[in-house]
């Protein structure tokens, strides 16, 4: 009997503490992009091609400085994969050009993109990019698709204007991760 | 004097940023997140890349989607599929039926571009109307054509399959009557997959959208009809338009189309095991029958959407493994056989082939980002697969090629950590100059008493194969390539010819994510013993006979991979049909033991064949893909070389990249004052993912779920301390 709750107490904690580690380390990761990210900023005018890791080990770095509505602001990570979300929203791998295209973006919605819900039809988006400057988009279409049926052209864009998508999961309250629906919020550029 | 004062600064700011990154690992150390020390690379702060530019990308459902209301699309064809498989020891037969029905008020003329297997032989098309079955009839393509085109002008009823790729191919259905159907009969055979001791039979029911290189060709001189396919001539690719059908997601489709309903009876001769399909749910019934072992494969459902291959497979029962297979076919006085031979599965461990691997990674820009980490990746794997015994070296090709070491060296544990840390920090930038890493790889003598295995990592972004192939061919010599194409649209015709012509093997990974688990299998291959120095000779009954057998090259043989020749043998036509021929496959080396005389042999006897049909036909395709290979190598001259295609093709009645089957009615259908139009038939939309296509990634954490569980098992916990605490005491009281 006493096994049984002690038990239940250790697994309870591990089970909170790997919670929250997930949610501490969203957050502190943060913290150094936002270093490694003016780092890149002020060496952008030594090397156009230079990237900043933002800790030794880490096989992602930031590409883009993200503000979603006035004050929420987020350091975006190349690429996609799981270890890059962990740490912050990322910016999916494509070809083009940004000036006929769409940039994709993705992030976790329990962590970085869970201020995507608040969003509604003309909110302002920016974006920076590593040369310092900052894109203005406006939300022009919130959807939700279903990943069985619908993927992402990577193809060269001929849109008419600059595109940015965001892409989270849903619905927002969902408790188990691995779902087939997407929350895509697509703005563009004013 | 500015900038060495900013560069002073940037130095100390660097200083600063080590010592917030050390608490930063002390703290994610602490918490578990774990990595290995040679992962650590403390002077690797900055990283360069050529995707200094953010990147774009279109959203294939915007086209879609109207304010999240899909567009319906909504077919004037509606198309229905009925397959009939039936494998009969090696060979696969299928019969198709798709039906083409009118949904309009119109004449319509239906245009289908629809995928076969890509070792597939078409010979057979019927076109059904009504009770009525007309045969089509095998002709030269612009003969066949024209033919169609004729019957199509004055208002016959007709059908014309044409190839277009080996595996992509278009039937053009002319003057389907209004509201009525055209049903059109397609046969093709192949021989079975059988890799690592499993059979897979696929059945192609839509394509992923082709990656479709070079510069528009604008209209000029040539009127195209390009009401057919979503992209227009290319100067690489000048048949763009027919080989990039419509795709429709399948629930944009407004009626009912594109459905199939699929059968496979499988009669391999010797019990089998585990038969299952990862694409379909399957219902599989075994036949009763005295002497052989029949099953029965059908769809659970019935019928299903075209939108993704069907895949079978199944394994030999233990013990029952062939080792060899024969079979034959007498067809217009001519022998023709089908000889399958497995390797020995066990070999002495002394045996092993020590191997000079030779690892070569593109890092031109095309490979930059999720592929030069998948690449990384997979390289760190294949140095941690090799053995103290084996001698490596890697090489890294953009618009320059660099060779870590001058030669290859031995594997110990010194050399391959720093290959490791090498590879560590290749960067994807630049162009794709694949010659100078060719020639790189291949060039040198290969080290004495070692099998040399180049492994080329690669998406394969080329236009000049032919050259490529011609300069593998030149300086292979006995290197072995190995070809793994990564990528989000890798060019694998590239890669898998240049792997058969390397005598290796094509690896494609379709998925970034399953670059470890295909690897394995490949790197559990390359490290098994090897039969190599394989000949393949007839012992023929009497001197005037011949024999012809494809494909050309006998590649190695590897542990789980079986050697495939089809053999034409001319017999005199007075004698008896049957044949005392042998065949004889041998191999002088087997890994380290190499010989004069064969280490190896089988014989098989021709007196031992099993009758079966099918294999001139089988024979008449590898040999135009052979032919096909020559042209590719440039070792035939070009109009000799297309009489030779059209000569088989007409002979086996196949229909080729010169041969078209073309099926006319007599009577004529449609009245001339009613006009006909041309409907172009879609595939649906692959439901994995595709070329250039990207699935939308996975965007949610367990941590809500972790934490709720927590609170939950903590709560319970904490329930029950106080519920044993309160029943210990009563406990107490009791028992005093």
């Amino acid at each position: 009997m006493i096994k049984t709750w002690m038990l239940l107490v250790v697994v309870g904690s591990v089970l909170l503490s790997s919670g929250g580690y997930i949610q501490v380390k969203a957050i502190a990761a943060q913290w150094m992009l936002e270093q490694a990210w003016k780092n890149t900023l002020e060496q952008h005018a030594l090397s156009a091609d230079l990237y900043q890791k933002p800790w030794p080990w880490a096989d992602t770095w930031p590409v883009a400085k993200l503000k979603l509505g006035d004050s929420n602001q987020m350091i975006v990570l190349d690429g996609v994969s799981g270890n890059a979300l962990a740490f912050g929203p990322g910016r999916m791998h494509g070809a083009g050009n940004v000036e006929h295209g769409l940039v994709v973006m993705a992030g976790h919605r329990d962590t970085h993109f869970s201020s995507l819900k608040t969003l509604v039809l003309g909110d302002e988006i920016s974006m920076q990019s590593k040369e310092g400057t900052w894109t203005e988009y406006r939300v022009s279409d919130i959807s939700i698709v279903d990943t069985n049926t619908h993927m992402i052209d990577m193809s060269v864009g001929d849109l008419d204007h600059a595109q940015l998508m965001l892409v989270t999961c849903y619905p927002f309250d969902e408790i188990q991760s691995g779902g087939p629906m997407r929350y895509v919020v697509t703005a563009e550029v004013i | 004097m500015d900038t060495v004062h900013r560069s002073n600064r940037l130095i100390w700011w660097q200083g600063r940023r080590e010592d917030i990154l050390m608490l930063v690992a002390i703290f994610l150390l602490l918490t578990g997140y774990s990595f290995s020390a040679q992962a650590v690379e403390p002077k690797a702060l900055s990283i360069s890349t050529t995707m200094d530019q953010v990147e774009s990308g279109r959203l294939l459902f915007k086209r879609l989607l109207t304010n999240s209301r899909p567009i319906k699309y909504y077919p004037a064809t509606l198309l229905s599929e009925e397959v009939d498989i039936a494998v009969s020891g090696l060979i696969v037969t299928a019969r198709l039926k798709q039906q083409f029905k009118n949904d309009t008020d119109d004449w319509l003329e239906a245009v289908y571009a629809f995928p076969l297997p890509e070792n597939s032989a078409l010979y057979l098309m019927e076109m059904k109307v009504g009770e009525r079955v007309i045969i089509g009839e095998i002709k030269e393509k612009s003969q066949a054509k024209k033919i169609y085109q004729q019957a199509k002008k004055v208002g016959k009823k007709a059908s014309l399959v044409e190839q277009h790729r080996p595996n992509l191919f278009t039937n053009n259905i002319a003057n389907i009557p209004p509201g009525e159907t055209i049903e059109i009969i397609l046969e093709y055979n192949q021989v079975l997959d059988y890799q690592q001791g499993a059979f897979e039979l696929r059945f192609p029911l839509t394509t992923t959208p082709r990656y479709l290189p070079g510069q528009r060709i604008s209209g000029g001189e040539i009127a195209i009809d390009t009401s057919t396919g979503w992209s227009l001539p290319t100067d690489q690719v000048p048949d763009a338009h027919l080989v990039s059908p419509f795709t429709i997601p399948l629930n944009s489709m407004a009626k009912p189309s594109h459905k199939v309903s699929l059968s496979v009876e499988i009669n391999t001769g010797f019990p089998v095991l585990e038969i299952n399909s990862i694409s379909h749910a399957v219902v599989v019934q075994p036949e009763e029958s005295p002497n052989q072992d029949i099953y029965n494969i059908s769809l659970k459902d019935g019928e299903t959407a075209m939108d993704r291959d069907f895949v079978l497979s199944w394994k030999p029962q233990t013990g029952v493994s062939p080792k060899a297979a024969l079979f034959s076919e007498t067809w217009k006085g001519e022998i023709y056989s089908l000889l399958m031979v497995m390797p020995p599965q066990q070999l002495s461990g002394d045996m092993t082939l020590p191997r000079e691997q030779v690892f070569v990674i593109d890092t031109s820009g095309s490979m930059g980002g999720e592929s030069i980490r998948q690449a990384r990746l997979a390289l760190d794997k294949a140095l941690n697969s090799l053995k103290p015994s084996d001698r490596f070296n890697v090489i890294e090709f953009n618009s320059t090629t660099h060779s870590l070491y001058s030669s290859s060296v031995p594997a110990n544990t010194q050399n391959i950590n720093h290959a490791l840390n090498y590879v560590r920090r290749l960067n994807a930038n630049g162009g794709t100059e694949m010659a100078s890493a060719l020639q790189a790889a291949l060039s040198d003598d290969v080290y004495p008493g070692y099998l040399r295995q180049v492994v080329f990592i690669t998406d394969g972004s080329v236009g000049n194969e032919s050259a490529l192939f011609k300069q593998i061919e030149k300086t292979l010599a006995e290197s072995r390539l190995f070809t793994i194409g990564i990528g989000s649209a890798p060019n694998s015709y590239f890669m898998r010819k240049a792997a058969e012509i390397g005598r290796g093997s094509f690896t494609y990974i379709s998925d970034l994510n399953e670059v470890e688990s295909k690897l394995e299998g490949l790197f559990k291959k390359l490290s098994a013993p090897v039969l190599s120095d394989l000949t393949f000779r007839a012992e023929l009954d009497s001197d005037n006979e011949q024999f012809e057998s494809y494909p050309l090259l006998v590649s190695d043989l590897y542990l789980g991979e079986p050697v495939i020749q089809v053999i034409k043998h001319k017999v005199q036509m007075d004698e008896k049909s049957t044949s005392v021929d042998k065949f004889k496959l041998s191999a002088n080396s087997i890994g380290l033991h190499h010989s004069s005389t064969p280490l190896w042999e089988q014989s098989i006897n021709m007196a031992g064949a099993k009758q079966a049909k099918g294999i001139a036909t089988f024979w008449g395709r590898q040999k135009i893909e052979s032919l096909m290979d020559s042209q590719n190598l440039g070792t035939v001259n070009k109009d000799q070389f297309r009489q030779q295609v059209l000569d088989v093709a007409l002979k086996h009645h196949l229909v080729s990249p010169y041969t078209s089957l073309v099926a006319v009615e007599k009577v004529i259908s449609r009245p001339a004052d009613s006009i006909s139009r041309t409907d172009a038939v879609p595939q649906l939309l692959p439901k994995g993912s595709g070329q250039r296509m990207a699935r939308f990634p996975q965007t949610a954490t367990s941590s809500r779920l972790y934490v709720l569980l927590g609170l939950i098992c903590y709560l319970i916990g904490i329930g029950m301390f106080y519920q044993h605490h309160s029943t210990a005491a009563f406990r107490g009281v009791t028992n005093d």
